[in-house]
């Protein structure tokens, strides 16, 4: 007999998260600051959105969101139209890494759209174990506490509010009783600063792309490596007439060697554990 | 509410068990008071009584339990715990509370977060709905002169070498000046003049709608650009030289105005060149696109040519020109959303062509050869206007766009054809007047209604005169074996054409319904005068054409496109009636009249196969009826070497083809494929016969049945492959085709094979240095059939291009381009060319200028030569071609 209350009770609590788990009720739009280059001090910066429902968090660079719509587009439009072909080419520009957290299953997914196509990588390293301070500050009309950890190889402080009771934060850093509105991490090389907040009843869904490739962080990290030393994507989308070739070569200028992303020299993360 | 108490004592029980263990360590559970169920995801705090600081916390698990250890709590008194969770009431207790109850029940509420916005600082990209506003001093670097240069850097965004900017890898449709579109798709004057420093921010707008009854149903896909300038550049004219001096009095120079301020926009550009770049070409208009697609088209084309093939090579290197071109561009704005614009250029340019061919045919008896000498003076001159009203309001958009269009040929060429020496001067003259109405409205929900009203007049006369004729043999000249000739025709017509179009979306499925009606009234008067050297002029009875065309065609077509996950179909049904009166008042006496329902169906099925695969399959079925260049009874000369009459009363092609295509990829391993085959099925109720005659050919068209068929097949692989970083890729594609010929009398079946293989290598060498590579390798195979088996044709090519792309001294950009061609035939000598390149390019900040300097053909080639066959015409053919050059550019703002 308990037994089956006990799975009434599951069942219960299953269908409730059903229905809310996917409707992004907050957006927060933070500016990221990476030293991507410590000889020369470049300031990478970026404009990164932390979008939240009431389980799952979804972290995206702007631009990376806009492709990700695009390339939907790119297909129907291409569906439609019977185009002979499309351009799987694309600019590596921005932080093309979309982080989905879900609060309570604890599961860090990463989802990559690369060269218009989506790669699901589940991040098997640790979370991050906060240390609550006393420190305490107002961003704008949040009271915040810091909390500090250790987490891939770099000291991170974090200030998150109560008022927003929701463990999410920017980037892979989660876990705190409110949500992350800054954080920066000991030497200032990677700042997450608080720009806006948005929150609404509706704010859109939260969803994990329908297509993604499941795949590995080695095999990844590989592929993209390709790309990086000159791999070209020299499919023949659709027709077999026409080969599009969008290299990221701009007048001998790669689009991401000055402005964007140098982060071979130093990564966000250092270390996969703490 | 019985299970419910009994739930909650058996938890109680538990927790106050595992209280007593330890004062240090806080342990419970929480749970939603209304159902008794375990909240997940609820902050549990630990805090200062006083200051409400969180000194410790958790966060409850799946089964709604939490454990705060902490040594170091200090006495219990001055503690709180607070628990918060989402749509729950937060509660505030005692620590204490733990020793008694070891569950909380937190009350539901109904209140979410509350609906706020909290701006800090201006980001330096956001986003709002489908618009992305860069800040363009967040991007600009100190080499960057134009927004062209800023727009290459910025994350999206790329640019290719004509300058077309593509977003995504989508081109953009629109290049907007403070939310004016000025230059439509001509947009590079724009990029190329707008200084960096007159730029606030740069806008990305997807699902782009300028026409606002259109803006609620969101169909745009278009994405276009908009410039918003800061205050300083709406004030005073932005203005630029571009001047360029080479070896051998080339030069290249390059002019332009900009004038931007709120209420009206202008852009005037003047620039001349005589080093190989086309006039013409020079405003680019980026989306080619046509008003009228479902009719056949007004024919735009002349009748008459000069007899010349351009060489497979890129124009810059057989260009010998000196030419000029002004474009002027403005706009006006008044109140109530109405908008005046009005674009204009004129272009002339001269060039010269030296171009030597040799034509053999190989027929069953003998070979007919013709031996072709070339020196061409082109002289041409362009004009556009373009007048439109705007009228774009909340509930409906109209236009109106007035287009004058002009364009004069004078083509002087000095020839021999088999050793006869001859002169031959082409004229021609196109002027056309359109107008073109454009109304949308928006109907019911979901749909949108749009008409399309075009009037076009055109007039295109041209005169061919041959100083002496090469046709000695067909023109009856009494007493006289030398004389002149002088082709004249006028071609005046109109066309009218209405189209109402209907559509209606829906999620997974698109609808189109049109109904269109078409008029188009053509004349075509033609005749040849004969002028003997010593007898008095005459007309020849047999060339002389007056014919009137009228043709009316009401087309209806549904359309339709569905959707869905794994699968699309779409499918068009057109049905186009038509009725065609043609008469001609010299050669038939009765009119003729024909009445045709043509229905060509078209179906697109697409599956996708496992992840990143699919398949496509495509049907057709296409009928074309005679457009009256094909119905001509009285002779015209069309150039000094072919004269042509069509007699059949109408022509008609039908044609069918099927396609499949099947594409795959791994992205996670760079590799890709693909495999398609076509075939395609064309029945023609018409021959060409040509007749080749001493120095010249007849062409005509007799009626008899005959079938194209062409069957095609191509398959590519590419991959990166890992060890050595470098991107190979093999496609290769071969043909077959079946047809008939009628030469000289004799029909004959010919085959056709012919196959491509084209490899490439790219590699990357360092930080921005690139080397790629191409191979192109073609070969074709004509052979005859029956009679004919033992006649074989075969010929072969082979290029190849080379460039390595680098940096050097500072970001200095340097090009070295190589580029092989080699022909050979089994009939000829085979011909070799080789070709350097050397572009060498700086942006000078302290000067606010760029330089660059370009040195080409550097092994200065004279002549190019190539082959090609045909049926049973090999033919062999050479070009003069620009000689080394070496120009150097100065750009800079003034």
């Amino acid at each position: 007999m308990k037994f089956i209350y006990f799975l009434w009770f599951l069942c219960l609590g299953v269908y409730a998260d059903c229905q809310t788990a996917n409707t992004a009720i907050g957006r927060v739009t933070y500016e990221f600051v990476h030293k991507t280059n410590l000889q020369t001090g470049y300031l990478h910066k970026e404009q990164m959105v932390l979008e939240y429902g009431n389980n799952i968090s979804k972290y995206y660079s702007l631009t990376a969101k806009l492709q990700d719509s695009m390339m939907q587009q790119k297909f129907e439009n291409a569906m439609r139209n019977g185009s002979t072909n499309i351009d799987l080419g694309m600019v590596v520009a921005a932080n093309k890494e979309t982080i989905f957290f879900n609060r309570i299953t604890k599961q860090l997914q990463l989802v990559e759209n690369y060269r218009n196509t989506y790669y699901l990588i589940t991040d098997k390293g640790t979370l991050p174990k906060w240390e609550i301070q006393k420190n305490t500050k107002k961003i704008d009309a949040y009271d915040c506490q810091s909390a500090i950890t250790n987490f891939r190889g770099r000291t991170y402080t974090a200030w998150f509010t109560t008022q927003i009771p929701l463990s999410f934060g920017p980037w892979k850093l989660n876990g705190l009783p409110g949500l992350i509105l800054e954080a920066y991490d000991a030497n200032k090389e990677v700042q997450f600063n608080f720009r806006w907040l948005v929150q609404a009843n509706n704010l859109g869904n939260i969803q994990l792309p329908a297509n993604a490739i499941v795949t590995t962080e080695k095999d990844f990290d590989k592929m993209k490596l390709a790309y990086e030393q000159g791999a070209q994507n020299n499919s023949v989308a659709m027709s077999g007439m026409q080969i599009q070739i969008s290299n990221v070569q701009l007048n001998g200028r790669k689009l991401n060697d000055t402005t964007f992303m140098q982060q071979n020299g130093n990564p966000i993360e250092l270390k996969k554990n703490n | 509410m019985h299970i419910a108490k009994h739930i909650m004592y058996s938890v109680l029980c538990f927790f106050l068990y595992s209280a007593l263990q330890a004062q240090t360590t806080i342990q419970g559970k929480v749970v939603d008071a209304a159902h008794q169920k375990p909240i997940v995801g609820a902050n549990v705090l630990l805090l200062e009584k006083n200051t409400k600081i969180i000194l410790q916390f958790a966060i409850t698990d799946t089964a709604g339990s939490f454990n705060i250890s902490d040594t170091s709590m200090g006495r219990n008194d001055s503690l709180l715990v607070e628990i918060t969770a989402l749509h729950f009431q937060q509660q505030v207790v005692p620590v204490n509370y733990f020793q008694m109850h070891k569950a909380f029940a937190l009350q539901p509420v109904d209140a979410e977060l509350p609906p706020v916005t909290v701006k800090n600082r201006f980001p330096f990209i956001i986003q709002n709905n489908d618009t992305l506003t860069y800040r363009i001093k967040d991007f600009q670097q100190k080499d960057d002169r134009t927004i062209g240069d800023v727009i290459k850097k910025l994350p999206g965004m790329e640019v290719n070498a004509n300058g077309k900017i593509f977003y995504n890898g989508k081109a953009i449709t629109n290049f907007y000046i403070d939310g004016d579109n000025l230059l439509d798709d001509r947009y590079n004057v724009a990029t190329n003049n707008i200084a960096a420093d007159m730029v606030e921010k740069l806008q990305v707008i997807e699902h782009d709608e300028p026409i606002k009854v259109l803006q609620k149903n969101k169909l745009s896909n278009r994405v276009s650009l908009n410039v918003a300038l800061k205050d300083k550049a709406k004030i005073k004219p932005i203005q630029q030289a571009e001047i360029g001096a080479g070896y051998r009095n080339i030069y290249d120079l390059k002019f332009s105005r900009l004038n931007l301020s709120n209420r009206n926009k202008a852009i005037q550009t003047f620039a001349a060149n005589n080093s190989g770049n086309n006039i013409s070409t020079d405003i680019v208009a980026h989306n080619n696109f046509s008003w009228i697609n479902d009719i056949n088209d007004v024919n735009t084309y002349f009748l008459l040519d000069q007899n010349y093939v351009t060489p497979p090579l890129e124009e810059r290197r057989y260009l010998l020109n000196n030419g000029m071109m002004l474009n002027t561009n403005h706009l006006w704005k008044t109140k109530n959303n109405i908008q005046i614009r009005c674009n204009g250029y004129y272009w002339n340019q001269q060039q010269t062509q030296q171009y030597t061919n040799a034509s053999a045919y190989f027929l069953r008896a003998d070979t007919i050869q013709y031996i072709t000498n070339q020196y061409n003076v082109v002289n041409t001159a362009g004009q556009w206007l373009n007048l439109q009203w705007v009228n774009n309001n909340q509930k409906f958009y109209a236009s109106d766009q007035l287009f004058l269009s002009g364009e004069q040929n004078t083509i002087q060429t000095q020839l021999s054809i088999n050793k006869i020496a001859s002169a031959q001067l082409l004229q021609q003259n196109n002027f056309s007047l359109t107008n073109r109405l454009y109304v949308i409205k928006p109907m019911l929900k979901k749909g949108i209604i749009e008409f399309t009203a075009i009037q076009t007049y055109r007039q295109k006369p041209e005169s061919l005169q041959l100083n002496p004729a090469v046709q000695d043999s067909i023109f009856p000249v009494n007493g006289s074996s030398v004389y002149n000739a002088l082709q004249t025709i006028k071609n005046p017509s109109f066309l009218s054409y209405q189209t109402l179009l209907y559509r209606l979306t829906g999620r997974h499925i698109l609808q189109s319904f049109q109904l269109t009606a078409a008029g188009f009234w053509q004349q075509l008067n033609s005749a040849i005068a004969i002028m003997p050297y010593n007898n008095m002029p005459f007309v020849y009875d047999s060339s002389v054409n007056q014919i009137h065309w009228n043709q009316y065609q009401f087309f209806g077509s549904y359309q339709v496109n569905w959707i869905r996950n794994r699968y699309s179909v779409s499918f068009s049904l057109p049905f186009n009636y038509q009725i065609l009166q043609f008469k001609n008042s010299i050669v038939y006496t009765s009119d003729t009249l024909n009445r045709n329902l043509y229905f060509n169906p078209y179906a697109q099925f697409t599956l996708k196969v496992g992840q990143e695969g699919d398949v496509k399959l495509s049907l057709r079925n296409n009928t074309q009826s005679a457009q009256l260049s094909d119905l001509f009874p009285g002779i015209i000369i069309r150039n000094y070497f072919t004269l042509q009459n069509n007699t059949i009363p109408f022509g008609e092609k039908q044609q069918q083809s099927i396609s499949v295509q099947f594409n795959n990829k791994r992205s996670i391993k760079i590799l890709f494929y693909h495999v398609g085959i076509d075939y395609s099925r064309q029945e023609n109720n018409f021959i060409v016969n040509t007749t080749l005659l001493q120095n010249f050919q007849k062409v005509s068209h007799l009626p008899y049945v005959n079938t194209i068929r062409q069957f095609q097949m191509n398959a590519g692989i590419s991959q990166y492959i890992f060890p050595i970083k470098t991107t190979l890729s093999l496609s290769g594609s071969w043909q077959n085709g079946n047809w008939l010929q009628l030469v000289n009398d004799s029909l004959n079946a010919y085959q056709n094979h012919s196959w491509q293989v084209k490899l490439t290598a790219y590699k990357k060498l360092k930080q921005a240095w690139a080397f790629d590579y191409t191979c192109n390798l073609n070969g074709s195979i004509s052979k005859g059939l029956a009679a004919l088996s033992a006649y074989r044709l075969s010929q072969f090519s082979w290029q190849q291009n080379g460039s390595i792309h680098c940096f050097i001294l500072k970001k200095t950009d340097c090009t070295v381009k190589a580029e092989s061609y080699f022909f050979h035939n089994n009939n000829s000598a085979d011909t070799h060319s080789l070709f350097l390149d050397f572009i060498i390019q700086k942006n000078v900040v302290a000067l606010k200028a760029q330089l660059s300097l370009a040195v080409y053909n550097l092994l200065n080639n004279a002549n190019f030569g190539v082959y090609s066959v045909n049926g049973n015409m090999l033919a062999n053919s050479f070009y003069a071609l620009r000689q080394r050059m070496l120009l150097l550019k100065v750009t800079f703002g003034l």
